[in-house]
């Protein structure tokens, strides 16, 4: 069994806590013990403290990665913001020895001290590592046989690569959530716009217009390559943008259909049973139907086999 | 002068290099402009009138202030895209947030940004919403998140570090 | 290469490899490892029966793993000298034929059943009953000055994950050199590998793998040639195939080239001025080129059936080994290290031995013929002097003083040191050909027994005492 510190960030306690409960169930289930990381601030996100002052931010963010070191665990987090950074903060104090120094003396203002003994990690890529594409199959009751996913693994979680303690083979063509959405048994295919940005982020908060602009882009590409039954996302923030985002480009007419959006360990959840008003309960584009069924007799991995 | 021609000096290419090195994004000596990162930028592709490399060629040529209203630096998603296949090892993203703290330190940042900050020293999240007690009770999470949010000694420590920093002249909070 | 081989004073040793030196100008003592070819090249005569019928199916080394060829085999149609080769490591010894093994004998007609390619060969020159010795032959040479031009190799697609590299419509210039020859994998037509059929967009692109911090940061010098006359070729001969090249700069310095890219330009060969930042995959299996065009100021796309990349050029392999077997330097590049980069290109820093062509950096064909003929020319002089001039700052052991510890000789980067008797004791002696001078064996005896002449401590003492004598 492993243990490992979740980190949650700001979307996913407070405006997406489905996702949070989806992965409390479904990490504990397949040998990923989760533990709290109490007090856990904003990662701090890029639009933040990050844009103001890189000493600051350092030291935000290396606090928090304090609190898992103080538990000897390390992190695992699902939204790509906060993975980025925090990624970001470890590469950038452990090869740096200014950036360590001013770290080290900003925090001794709080009393506490870097380490560098937790590795930071991305839902997927701790799946991906410690459970594995096999077990996950093992352990799912529904399949997602002949259903098709558009996968959307986010653009921090998978550049810069040289950062992350795991990595896709190939970030422009990656295969790991690929495998992971397989392990469910669905298909996965190739879009040409699978690695864009989805438009989220500081983008939005800028120009909401432009950044619906690379949606669209993106979910016409889905649509018309691979008319996928569903996207699965590897990041809260792409959640918000291809959930929320899709709804208003259809408010306004610019696109006529309509695709379900799930994160990767909603989907999971679902797959393994858990219970969709805890684990897939909020969202802009209806699930309903598609959840049905997910969860439906007919689907039961068990019958399919025989 | 010429209306069309842009007269280069080299006391303002230091100046503004030297500032840029300074707040975080030494890379931008080193570009050589191929192009590499705009062709494949969200910024870029979004339409946006600055992104990494029109950015650097301006700071290159001594231009600091002419595009400190631009707003466009704070569409930069931090993707990293651009770092991942820069030949240069320039991490052009550093260099548009090393502006971005340029910007942010005239005050020339957008209200949300404002919002955000705010937002992270009095609660400790930048994103923030009164309703998530009820939307955690209803998936069956408690209403308190094992957060900053619920931990007033954690929202403490942040704002020490907050206000050990140059953030505090700007007089956000 | 033809003319090399008939040539009666050049003795052509293929399939070998330079194992071990000793010894110095004039008097190298070379140990040459004749590899195993495993069938008779004294009987055969490159008729290639017997890669006819060969069943086993291997990537083309020769075309770029763009076809196959089979376990015995001759290179390429005008290898010198032509014979074939059985690559053991994949012969899969048909019939049970081990070499060194008797053939079984057929129950049926009573005759011993042989191997495809034993009894394809007209000439009787693959007889897998002989135990030959898989390690091959080892010849001792005699050579008074060796010249090095062991070439290059292209780095491979796979390195550039942007350009999506899993994608068989994307390939190395090498690559593509191979498919539009004559004697490549489709006999010279031109198509794509997804389809076979002809494309109707090409793109090349240029500095994949140079000036790159994450590869090489040297420009390859010889793209932006070959790409112009590669786009050029094609252009003539299927002049409504669309064609992009995509350059960060476009360098094509001295006679004849700048005119060279300008024609390609007026032929209709697009110039987009900008290093492309990825490739994607659109559902029909053409490849969205992500470029840029610098005069635009803005991001372009391309729709390609073919992208070309213009890959670095780096030293093969196997050169680190063969530099410390020669006790050559190698510099930050992988390229072997001339003596002076602008006033010794051909030298080394051993005397005797020379470079010549890619191996010692980047450059194309009239560059490396003339370097290759200077290195000819350094190389014969000693030789037909008879004698060599040699610095006479070097170092010297008084033998009187030497106590045989041997420090000296394990750290001299110049092997200058060997032990000799001298009245039943081991005493150091320093080559004077070989030792260049650099005082490390000076300063490392323990027995003060070695001088560098011209640095003596008398001699840096009154150096010291000269210049401090103004103040």
């Amino acid at each position: 069994m492993n243990t490992m510190g979740l980190f949650l960030g700001c979307n996913i306690p407070l405006k997406l806590p489905d996702i949070e409960q989806s992965m409390r169930k479904a990490l504990p289930a397949l040998g990923i013990d989760l533990v709290d990381l109490e007090g856990a601030s904003c990662c701090p996100s890029w639009g933040t403290l990050p844009s103001f002052d890189l000493p600051t931010w350092l030291s935000v963010s290396a606090r928090n990665i304090t609190l898992a070191e103080e538990k000897g665990v390390d992190i695992v987090t699902g939204c790509n913001s906060c993975f980025g950074i925090l990624a970001e903060t470890k590469h950038m104090v452990e090869h740096n020895e200014e950036y360590r120094k001013t770290v080290q003396e900003k925090l001794a203002l709080i009393n506490r001290r870097y380490k560098g003994t937790s590795n930071v990690y991305h839902v997927l890529h701790a799946l991906y590592k410690f459970v594995g594409p096999e077990k996950i199959n093992e352990n799912i009751k529904y399949t997602l046989r002949q259903m098709t996913i558009a996968i959307q693994v986010g653009c921090h979680a998978l550049w810069p690569s040289k950062i992350m303690a795991v990595r896709d083979p190939n970030p422009f063509f990656p295969t790991i959530m690929k495998e992971l959405c397989e392990a469910l048994e669905a298909d996965v295919p190739h879009y040409s716009r699978i690695e864009a940005c989805c438009g989220m982020g500081g983008m939005r908060s800028t120009n909401m217009e432009k950044s619906l602009g690379l949606l669209k882009e993106k979910l016409i590409s889905i649509k018309e390559e691979i008319d996928a039954d569903m996207i699965v996302v590897g990041c809260s923030s792409c959640y918000l943008q291809m959930d929320g985002g899709q709804k208003i480009l259809r408010d306004r007419g610019e696109i006529d259909f309509e695709i379900p959006v799930f994160y990767y360990t909603q989907l999971l959840a679902l797959c393994m049973g858990f219970d969709p008003k805890q684990v897939a309960a909020i969202q802009e584009t209806p699930r309903e139907d598609i959840i049905a069924r997910i969860q439906s007799d007919k689907r039961l991995k068990e019958k399919q086999e025989g | 002068m010429y209306e069309g021609v842009i007269v280069l000096n080299e006391k303002d290419r230091k100046q503004a290099i030297e500032t840029i090195v300074r707040l975080g994004g030494e890379g931008v000596v080193r570009c050589i402009q191929c192009g590499a990162c705009e062709s494949i930028c969200p910024m870029a592709l979004a339409g946006f009138t600055l992104n990494p490399k029109k950015l650097i060629r301006l700071i290159q040529t001594g231009h600091l202030e002419e595009m400190i209203e631009d707003s466009s630096t704070w569409a930069c998603q931090a993707c990293n895209r651009c770092v991942e296949i820069c030949p240069r090892n320039v991490k052009p993203f550093e260099v548009v947030f090393a502006y971005r703290r340029y910007q942010a330190m005239e005050l020339a940042f957008s209200t949300s940004a404002v919002q955000s900050q705010m937002n992270l020293f009095e609660k400790g999240h930048a994103v923030y919403t009164e309703a998530y007690k009820e939307t955690r009770q209803k998936v069956g999470l408690p209403p308190d998140p094992p957060t900053a949010a619920s931990y007033p000694e954690a929202v403490k420590e942040i704002q020490t570090l907050i206000e050990n920093s140059p953030i505090m002249e700007l007089g956000l909070f | 290469m033809v003319q090399v081989s008939t040539n009666p004073n050049i003795e052509l040793l293929t399939y070998s490899e330079v194992e071990h030196i000793d010894g110095f100008v004039g008097n190298f003592k070379v140990k040459v490892r004749k590899k195993q070819t495993w069938v008779d090249w004294k009987k055969c005569t490159g008729c290639g029966e017997c890669m006819e019928k060969c069943p086993v199916k291997v990537p083309n080394e020769f075309n770029a793993g763009l076809d196959h060829r089979p376990a015995v085999y001759i290179q390429f149609p005008q290898a010198v000298p032509k014979k074939a080769v059985i690559d053991i490591d994949n012969c899969i010894n048909c019939a049970g034929r081990k070499f060194g093994t008797e053939p079984k004998i057929s129950k049926r007609t009573g005759k011993p059943i042989l191997a495809p390619c034993e009894r394809a060969c007209p000439a009787g020159a693959i007889n897998r009953s002989l135990a030959l010795d898989p390690e091959g032959e080892v010849v001792e040479l005699d050579v008074g000055t060796i010249v090095v031009a062991t070439g290059f190799k292209v780095m491979e697609k796979d390195w550039f994950k942007e350009y999506a590299p899993h994608h068989p419509d994307v390939m190395t210039a090498l690559q593509f050199e191979r498919l539009l020859s004559a004697t490549g994998p489709t006999g010279g037509k031109l198509v794509r590998p997804s389809t076979n059929e002809k494309p109707k967009v090409i793109s090349f692109i240029s500095c994949v793998g140079s000036r790159d911090h994450r590869y090489h940061t040297y420009c390859s010098r010889v793209c932006c040639m070959y790409m112009i006359k590669q786009a050029k070729l094609i252009k003539d001969k299927y002049p409504d195939i669309d064609i992009y090249m995509h350059f960060m700069d476009v360098r094509t310095p001295g006679k004849d080239f700048d005119e060279y890219y300008t024609s390609a330009i007026e032929k209709g060969i697009n110039i987009v001025r900008g290093k492309p930042g990825g490739i994607e995959v659109l559902p029909d299996g053409r490849l969205r080129v992500m470029a840029y065009d610098a005069g635009l100021g803005k991001d372009v796309e391309v729709q390609a059936d073919m992208v070309i990349l213009a890959t670095a050029i780096e030293v093969p392999d196997d050169a680190k080994k063969l530099a410390q077997t020669l006790h050559l330097t190698i510099d930050g590049s992988g390229f072997f290290k001339e003596l002076h980069p602008k006033l010794k290109p051909v030298e080394t820093a051993v005397e005797g031995i020379y470079l010549a062509g890619c191996c010692q950096g980047p450059k194309d064909i009239p560059d490396t013929v003339a370097q290759a003929k200077g290195a000819a020319a350094a190389a014969a002089v000693p030789l037909a002097r008879g004698k060599v001039v040699i610095e006479p700052t070097i170092s010297e052991v008084d033998q009187e003083k030497c106590s045989g510890c041997g420090l000296c000789v394990a750290v001299c980067p110049y092997q200058a040191i060997t032990m000799e008797l001298v009245n039943d004791r081991p005493r150091a002696k320093i080559s004077v050909t070989a030792c260049k001078g650099c005082g490390v064996c000076t300063s490392t005896c323990p027995s003060e027994a070695i001088i560098l002449h011209g640095f003596t401590d008398k001699q840096i003492e009154a150096q010291v005492e000269a210049l401090t004598m103004a103040v």
